[in-house]
């Protein structure tokens, strides 16, 4: 019973990793197409996504965009979780609502609706009009992640550096921000690899500025080619670094305060 | 109720001053009619239920909440609005309220870091602060790893060092073990003689407040039951509250018979009392009162004693013991219940068997008479 | 304790500053507060408000113009393709969300009960990683693994079976759909399973419960929000997804997602575009709102009976 079961779960997991594992083993197969066997070992799609200025273009247009989103929705998702924490107000509900919905808007959705608007305002076609959306789309998840670091911080902490003679902006500078600051760095690394990844919005409100995803979106409607492997491999290897690094970082945190015991 | 009759008049003499402070939260009132004077060098303990509003009214001094009506005084000036940032009232927390990202050090530091002091000086005086409170070896560890009593400890110094001229002090004891209680009781007791600030200091505890303070504001509801001295509010309660709140009191209803030189004599369904200790002069013939006789005041004996007065004949239905001392529980005509504090020590003379009648004797000095409301 | 509260909340905090001068205190709300309104309010709100008047904009030689028409809304709604391609949608939806469900379920139910912390974190942890990959380079590795040539019918080949056509159908579009919402399901109901109180999955054995039974009556009953949740979730992702039936699906038919681009690529389109994303928007409101409904009313009414 409990075998079945085991073998059940390994069954799911292949069917998740699947893509993954397969996308990356044959990024390094010499052949056109991934067909069994595999053929020798070989660089040439990573050799050939490096050779093309399109590609690394547009990946520096990615991280241009990955990192001014990063740092707009995670102060605006700061900001939006205090008030939330802080404060009890007429409207909070929908103050709540309108930092977490966007998430769950499919982001096709968000995509026509972000190109119609951004474009009658003027703002479209640029990378600009993608910082636009995604900060749209990043700040729920910084809010959610500082709100939830939030709602564990001691009753008084705050109350106790006013009563020590802190303002509200000292104690903000002082006392939230660094009790908040494994979080804040979370969000940060977190919504730098949703922005890198994201490619409907971006498709739609670019322009001509491709980022690396919609990149990659277009090479795929048109014709196979193994350079999606190497540049999702990339990419993918990119996204788990930031990942692990904010858990690196969270650690680290934790040893320093352990240490000092 | 009036402010406690030892302050004067003189509006400078008082630190602290309350007037007809109210605060709702709601529709509930948290605090009201609150009148108080607190002087320089008080140790003042602010004593009350869960829910009676002591915390409010220690956060109002703080800044952390605003009364909704009357008025506070810091040395004659209004502080009703005052941020609590500006007002140099520190508070030890309960919960200590450490900051948990900075080191012991660097918690004492804080208040000084908002005062701009150079980080040579604060650092000198923030590590002097430690010594005296004996954890000076703590100052380069984590909060986070500290015991009570050491957290409590660095509290304490977080707030002192920034010498203030009132420490607030909110149950600061309540999350500690017995043994450290009574160790910390002293420490601040000492600390407030030696330092000679004033000291407003909240609890629920009475042998807390009684240990340290030298006036204790008893609170219910929100409203001031009684202000006075330890022992005098110890030994007279002036409201059934109060009575029921502080000590082991007996309290039998009663109403005047007559005032006569030798005392008072209250009829009660337990039989007539006599009371010499001096009483409210609004209270005339036919005033419904209260009769009160401390648990540790009443003597038991097997036999009726002669000519004793304030002798109730009870059978004994309980006794539980707390270390050294003893409390009988017995129950009088009509199921009144009655109680008796004694030593351990004098139980060797008495034989105690369930459902044994006693003597109870109330002493005419040490009943108390005060208004039924 | 529950005074504390609501001295924070019922105005201790809020009143601070007072005196102190209301106008740095409005600095500070404004500067905290203050970007998520604006941003949020500019930049999302006011979007799906304009894309809903676009709707009865007009399209006139290539041109946009303001309008109040409702030309966009008979033109789609009266056509036979548009009410296709919503139900091949919202099939394709419903069964990745139905799938996934209950795919998922076992799995959950063993990392979140049956194995050790350790493995249930690992587990969680591998589960998250999809997450950070991209999207689009997974579905392109489906297209290539699931084709004719590809790696799966090579094996099926092996043993005598096919070759299967996988892509450029409905089961194509599936496969995509579940690699795009098989980790949020799995790791949503882990989340629930794992918050349910282990003393009730206790009773129900000691009261007689086999595995079986205590699953039926106490898990799933336990964990059902969490279960609803992940599956309306599912079906909100897989109804928007553009992807799977692009690169698997084969585009032919078309989804409404596929409508919608094409409507915009394909001539300056927006405001039917705009009908078909208001369209979607209503569904998926709905459905999220009956959603919050059962998942909301129903523990209302089971506290109510407590």
């Amino acid at each position: 019973m409990r075998f079945l079961l085991r073998f059940y779960v390994a069954i799911v997991f292949v069917f998740i990793f699947a893509p993954i594992v397969v996308s990356f083993v044959f990024s390094f197969s010499e052949n056109r197409f991934p067909t069994l066997p595999l053929t020798a070992f070989s660089t040439i799609w990573y050799e050939k996504v490096l050779a093309e200025p399109v590609f690394l273009e547009s990946f520096r247009r990615s991280l241009i965009v990955a990192s001014v989103t990063s740092v707009l929705s995670t102060f605006i998702g700061f900001g939006a979780a205090y008030m939330d924490y802080r404060y009890r107000f007429f409207g909070q509900k929908f103050y709540v609502a309108i930092g977490m919905i966007p998430p769950m808007i499919p982001v096709l959705i968000l995509g026509v609706a972000m190109l119609i608007f951004l474009s009658q305002v003027g703002l479209s076609g640029g990378l600009h009009s993608v910082i636009i959306a995604h900060v749209v789309l990043c700040t729920p998840f910084a809010m959610a992640l500082v709100r939830l670091k939030l709602s564990q911080m001691p009753d008084n902490l705050e109350a106790a550096a006013w009563n020590l003679g802190a303002n509200e902006w000292r104690s903000m500078r002082m006392v939230v921000v660094p009790f908040c600051w494994p979080a804040i760095l979370a969000a940060i690394f977190i919504t730098a690899a949703i922005s890198l990844d994201e490619f409907a919005i971006a498709w739609f409100v670019s322009g001509l500025e491709e980022t690396l995803p919609v990149r990659v979106l277009n090479l795929v409607a048109r014709q196979s080619s193994p350079s999606v492997n190497a540049i999702g491999s990339f990419t993918f290897t990119l996204s788990l670094t930031l990942v692990v690094l904010a858990q690196v970082v969270l650690v680290a945190n934790q040893r320093r305060g352990e240490k000092k015991a | 109720m009036t402010a406690d009759a030892s302050a004067t008049d003189d509006e400078n003499a008082a630190l602290l001053r309350f007037t007809n402070v109210q605060k709702k939260f709601g529709d509930s009132f948290a605090v009201r009619d609150f009148n108080l004077e607190i002087g320089r060098g008080d140790f003042v303990a602010i004593m009350g239920p869960s829910g009676c509003g002591k915390t409010t009214t220690l956060r109002m001094l703080a800044g952390l909440e605003h009364p909704t009506a009357g008025e506070i005084r810091r040395n004659g000036e209004m502080i009703n609005g005052l941020s609590p940032w500006l007002r140099r009232m520190p508070l030890v927390w309960q919960n200590y309220a450490l900051f948990p990202f900075l080191t012991v050090l660097e918690n004492v530091e804080f208040g000084l870091r908002n005062d701009k002091v150079s980080k040579i000086d604060r650092r000198r005086r923030a590590s002097e602060w430690l010594d005296r409170l004996g954890i000076g070896d703590l100052g380069h560890r984590s909060p986070t790893t500290l015991s009570g009593g050491q957290a409590q400890r660095v509290a304490l110094a977080r707030a002192l060092v920034l010498e203030p001229e009132v420490l607030l002090l909110d149950e600061p004891l309540s999350a500690l073990d017995a043994n450290m209680v009574v160790r910390m009781q002293t420490e601040i007791a000492q600390l407030q003689k030696a330092l000679g600030i004033t000291f407003v200091y909240v609890t629920h505890n009475q042998s807390e407040a009684f240990a340290m303070a030298n006036r204790v504001v008893i609170m219910n509801q929100g409203k001031i039951e009684q202000v006075g001295e330890p022992l005098e509010v110890y030994r007279l309660p002036k409201t059934r509250f109060v009575a029921e709140f502080v000590g082991t009191n007996n309290i039998i209803d009663g109403t005047i018979v007559s005032h006569s030189p030798s005392g008072v004599v209250v009829e009660t369904k337990l039989g007539q009392f006599v009371s010499t200790n001096p009483i409210d002069g609004t209270l005339g013939e036919a005033s419904r009162v209260h009769i009160i006789a401390s648990a540790d005041l009443v003597s038991v004996s097997q036999d009726r004693p002669k000519d004793s007065k304030n002798v109730v004949t009870a059978r004994l239905i309980g006794e539980s013991f707390a270390g050294t001392i003893v409390i009988l529980v017995f129950e009088a005509a009509g199921g009144q219940e009655l109680k008796v504090q004694l030593q351990q020590r004098a139980l060797q003379d008495l034989s105690l068997d369930p459902n044994q009648e006693f003597h109870l004797v109330f002493e005419p000095m040490d009943t108390l008479v005060i208004p039924s409301v | 304790m529950a005074k504390t509260k609501l001295d924070r909340a019922g105005g201790g905090a809020l009143e601070t500053g007072r005196a102190s001068g209301s106008a740095s205190r409005r600095a500070f709300i404004g500067v905290f507060g203050g970007p998520l309104v604006f941003w949020q309010g500019l930049f999302f709100v006011a979007p799906l408000i304009f894309m809903f008047v676009m709707t009865f904009w007009a399209v006139r030689n290539y041109q946009l113009s303001a309008d109040f028409t409702l030309a966009n809304w008979q033109a789609i709604l009266a056509a036979d393709y548009a009410w296709d391609a919503y139900l091949r949608s919202a099939l394709g939806a419903g069964l990745a969300a139905g799938i996934a469900t209950v795919v998922a379920f076992p799995c959950a139910y063993y990392l979140g009960l049956k194995t050790t912390p350790r493995v249930r974190i690992l587990g969680a942890c591998l589960i998250m990683a999809p997450f950070f990959t991209s999207f689009l380079v997974r579905t392109y590795t489906w297209r290539t693994m699931l084709g004719d040539e590809g790696v799966l019918n090579a094996m099926l080949g092996w043993l005598g079976l096919g070759p299967f056509q996988m892509i450029n159908n409905l089961f194509g579009s599936v496969v995509g759909y579940l690699t795009l919402v098989m980790p949020l399901v799995l790791l949503l109901q882990l989340f629930s399973i794992s918050g349910i109180d282990r003393r009730l999955i206790e009773a129900a054995h000691n009261l007689g419960c086999n595995p079986f039974q205590t699953v039926f009556r106490v898990i799933i009953p336990g964990a059902r929000n969490g279960i609803v949740l992940a599956a309306t979730f599912a079906f909100v992702l897989s109804f928007g997804d553009l992807i799977s039936p692009q690169v698997l699906g084969g585009s032919n038919p078309p989804t409404l997602s596929i409508l919608i681009v094409d409507q915009v690529r394909g001539g300056l389109q927006w405001p039917r575009a705009s009908v078909i994303a208001v369209m979607m928007v209503v569904t998926l409101g709905v459905l999220v709102s009956l959603a919050m409904a059962f998942v909301y009313g129903g523990s209302t009414k089971r506290a109510k009976r407590a």
